[in-house]
């Protein structure tokens, strides 16, 4: 299945603005990061130590925060927009 | 009116349409870019969901205080120092509830609303914390 993923501020300039991964089978929002940071050499900027997601690293699945789905185990389905973002600070 | 745009807006139009019959004060909050030792400043957003969480914001405004009008405009790309940011315009009968809400939308955006701001210097840039 296809994941877009779609990443701003200091993600975009690590990851690209906008790109589509494939994954295969049943797919968490966990193994979707992987395989983004992969590539990339980035898994620090979004895990710590312990392999949590950093406090302010921001995951969106369909607009809404992971924490209030299933945080990192979220099951994605194809077409999910994933968005990967730091803390706001725009005005 | 809720807007993302790269370009610069019309203040003096927009108090203009603020003016409605039953206003009896128009209060503006206009952002710009400040000197703090940067050349530019670039500012960036998630718009589709920074469209939809500035009109929620918009309608809490609306639904809090006695209001006449309620804009919000806040730009993206590359922009200077003293350039506009944002602006937000807010009618009321009473200056009381104008003034009210104009903080309201500011402090709320600040938190919630996906932008993000990097400052350009002579040697790169830095993401501004939120």
């Amino acid at each position: 299945m296809i994941i877009k993923v779609k990443a701003f501020a200091r993600f975009r300039e690590a990851f690209g603005k906008e790109q589509d991964i494939e994954l295969d089978g049943t797919a968490t929002v966990m193994d979707l990061l992987t395989e983004l940071c992969a590539p990339h050499d980035a898994h620090d900027m979004i895990f710590d130590e312990s392999g949590m997601i950093k406090k302010y690293v921001n995951i969106l699945v369909n607009g809404r925060h992971i924490q209030s789905l299933s945080g990192i185990k979220t099951e994605l389905a194809g077409g999910d927009e994933v968005a990967i973002f730091p803390p706001v600070a725009g005005g | 009116m809720i807007e993302i745009t790269e370009e610069d807006f019309k203040i003096g139009e927009l108090i203009r349409k603020a003016k409605h019959p039953d206003a009896g004060a128009v209060v503006t909050f206009l952002g710009i870019v400040r000197d703090d030792e940067i050349v530019g400043m670039e500012i960036e957003a998630y718009t589709e969901l920074a469209m939809q969480e500035l009109g929620r914001i918009r309608d809490e405004a609306l639904g809090q205080f006695d209001l006449t009008s309620l804009d919000i405009i806040h730009r993206t790309g590359t922009l200077a120092v003293s350039d506009n940011i944002l602006l937000i315009v807010c009618g009321a009968p009473h200056r009381k509830d104008a003034f009210a809400a104009c903080e309201y939308v500011i402090d709320e955006l600040k938190e919630r609303v996906p932008l993000w701001k990097k400052e350009l210097s002579e040697d790169g840039g830095r993401w501004v914390d939120g």
